[in-house]
């Protein structure tokens, strides 16, 4: 596949089948399933990203839920009893950036296996919702990981700079 | 024996741990770095018979550190374990000394085919 044709839903659909595959391994969940694709900005959320950048593509991909979503997807991740006490933040803010690292990480090797060639950032956490400039193209698929309601989103830069 | 486990993340690092009891390696004695620096030092003072590394850290990455080790001649046993696993980083990994290179999300099967040689 020439790089041409890898489109932003094709970096999404990675995202989704990365995030399917760590449910059902590093989460215990088998119980997945898309909601719905849209390009609109995500209301206030929790989000964790990390960036996708090479000579071809230049990529972010988020990992976004509600604050309760978010303790329920780290407490899931650490396989945590239902009577021990809730995560802090800084715990949290951890455990969904190391579940951004690991689709992060899925995604790199399908893509190279496209002739896609990225390097991987660190995970960054935000708080508040995604603003897309003229520059970038965005694309999210709200899905369902057992009960817990997750945003995946991938942010395209077609400027070719690094996204910060 | 002791297991040195380098990530950058606490809660990684918490998973490996609890993959390592899964795998029944829960005798041998786990201790934690949260860089390729941290580790350095740590395997210098404790010498552990095993490092479990993740590659993308911040200070010094997994593959710098499996390079100065190289350099300054410390032999260890040294597998990765981390979310990348293109054929071109298992390929660099091998040419630098690592025995493995295990990718996230794994699972308590995999640490015991990938750590039974070294462990057992």
């Amino acid at each position: 596949m020439s790089e041409e044709a890898v489109t932003i839903k094709d970096w999404l659909d990675a995202v989704v089948s990365s995030s399917k595959d760590l449910a059902s391994t590093a989460l215990g969940i088998d119980d997945f399933e898309v909601i719905s694709i849209r390009e609109d900005p995500a209301k206030d959320v929790e989000s964790a990203f990390i960036a996708l950048v090479g000579e071809q593509a230049s990529v972010q991909i988020g990992v976004a839920s509600s604050t309760e979503g978010c303790q329920q997807l780290a407490r899931t991740l650490l396989a945590m009893e239902p009577d021990e006490e809730d995560l802090a933040e800084d715990e949290v803010t951890d455990a969904v950036g190391e579940v951004a690292n690991i689709i992060a990480g899925q995604v790199k090797t399908e893509m190279a296996e496209k002739s896609i060639s990225v390097n991987l950032g660190i995970p960054i956490f935000l708080h508040g919702h995604v603003k897309v400039t003229e520059e970038m193209e965005l694309m999210i698929a709200d899905v369902r990981m057992g009960s817990i309601p997750v945003s995946l989103l991938v942010l395209e830069n077609h400027s070719g700079a690094t996204p910060n | 024996m002791k297991i040195l486990v380098v990530d950058d993340s606490k809660t990684m690092r918490m998973i490996v741990r609890r993959t390592l009891r899964q795998a029944g390696y829960g005798s041998h004695a786990v201790e934690e770095s949260a860089n390729g620096k941290e580790a350095l030092d740590s395997i210098k003072a404790s010498h552990p018979d095993l490092v479990l590394c993740d590659w993308n850290m911040p200070e010094m990455n997994g593959l710098e550190l499996l390079q100065a080790l190289k350099a300054e001649e410390i032999c260890v046993n040294f597998g990765f374990v981390t979310s990348e696993g293109t054929d071109e980083m298992r390929s660099t990994a091998s040419e630098n000394g690592a025995l493995f290179l295990i990718t996230k999300p794994f699972t308590a099967d995999v640490f015991q085919e990938k750590l039974g040689p070294v462990l057992s």
